[in-house]
């Protein structure tokens, strides 16, 4: 596995979320994604980011474009250190939602994506690892 | 600030979304939305989506909601130029739009709109009771 490029922002404010959500969709189109699948990501990471913000008091997220067995391939990572996810099974649920909210977020975005990853402690923070291929 | 302009067109509302959208924007123009249609008594609102290229859970919601409370205040509101990558997008993130009309473009989307406002006032006026409000 190769690193190509990486990117790192900051994630406090939705200025900071409507950046990182941009530079998802930058990289994306720097290697030439469909549309389809570059649309898919940047909704992926905007959930997450959104969570992120809402649930994780904020974080950082790391865009990075990866090389591996002759694909290439971005990979989106959303880090916080906030309350952290109790039970990760229900919260991958769809209507799942603390927040009265529709629950989509994590199941939709896992849905959205090629590989994703979530792990989570109480009171140490969430890490969230999206990851599509170039077709 | 930013905001999304609304333009009057005779009864109808035409709001061309052209920037990418966020929460605070859709919030904001949910809110103008429903002022409008009351100063205006407006029948009809054409959302053009043609140039967002990012719908999410909650810009979705947003588009529900304005569907919803535009039908309250006794109009109908039509989704137009939904693109494709953005309505596949929406489906596998599992985001339902039950209540949405949608258009390919805004001429279809005022036709559909004013298709819609003549049939009920059609009903209106002959069987106001059997009206379906499901
Ligand atoms: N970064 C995070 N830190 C702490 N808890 C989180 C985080 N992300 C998600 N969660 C928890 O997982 C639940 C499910 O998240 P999900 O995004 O699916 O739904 P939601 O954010 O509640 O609603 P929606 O995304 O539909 O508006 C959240 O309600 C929250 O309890
Ligand atoms: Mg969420």
């Amino acid at each position: 596995m190769k690193l190509i490029k990486e990117k790192k922002i900051r994630i406090k404010n939705e200025n900071d979320f409507l950046n990182g959500r941009g530079l998802v969709k930058e990289l994306a189109e720097e290697i030439e994604l469909s549309d389809l699948v570059k649309t898919k990501i940047t909704t992926a990471s905007s959930e997450i980011l959104r969570n992120m913000l809402i649930h994780g008091k904020g974080g950082v997220i790391i865009i990075r474009i990866i090389e591996k067995d002759n694909k290439i391939g971005l990979e989106v990572i959303c880090k916080d250190k906030g309350v952290g996810i109790p039970d990760k099974e229900l919260a991958l649920q769809k209507g799942f939602s603390t927040n009265k909210s529709l629950g989509l977020g994590l199941p939709g975005a896992k849905n959205l994506v090629d590989e994703f990853q979530l792990k989570s402690e109480l009171n140490k923070g969430t890490v969230v690892k999206l990851m599509v291929w170039k077709q | 600030m930013d905001r999304i302009p609304i333009l009057k067109l005779g009864n109808l509302l035409l709001i061309t979304i052209q920037s990418e959208i966020y929460d605070s924007l859709g919030i904001k123009l949910l809110n103008d939305i429903a002022e409008t249609l009351e100063k205006h008594n407006s029948k009809g609102i054409l959302l053009d989506i043609s140039s967002v290229p990012i719908i999410d859970s909650f810009m979705g919601r947003i588009i529900n909601n304005i569907a919803s409370i535009s039908g309250l205040m006794d109009a109908q509101t039509v989704v137009v130029g939904m693109q494709p990558a953005v309505a596949i997008t929406l489906v596998e993130l599992g985001l339902e739009m039950p209540n949405i009309l949608t258009a390919i473009n805004v001429e279809h989307g005022i036709e559909l709109l004013n298709e819609k406002i003549t049939k009920l006032n059609r009903i209106d006026e002959t069987d106001q009771g059997e009206k379906d409000t499901d």
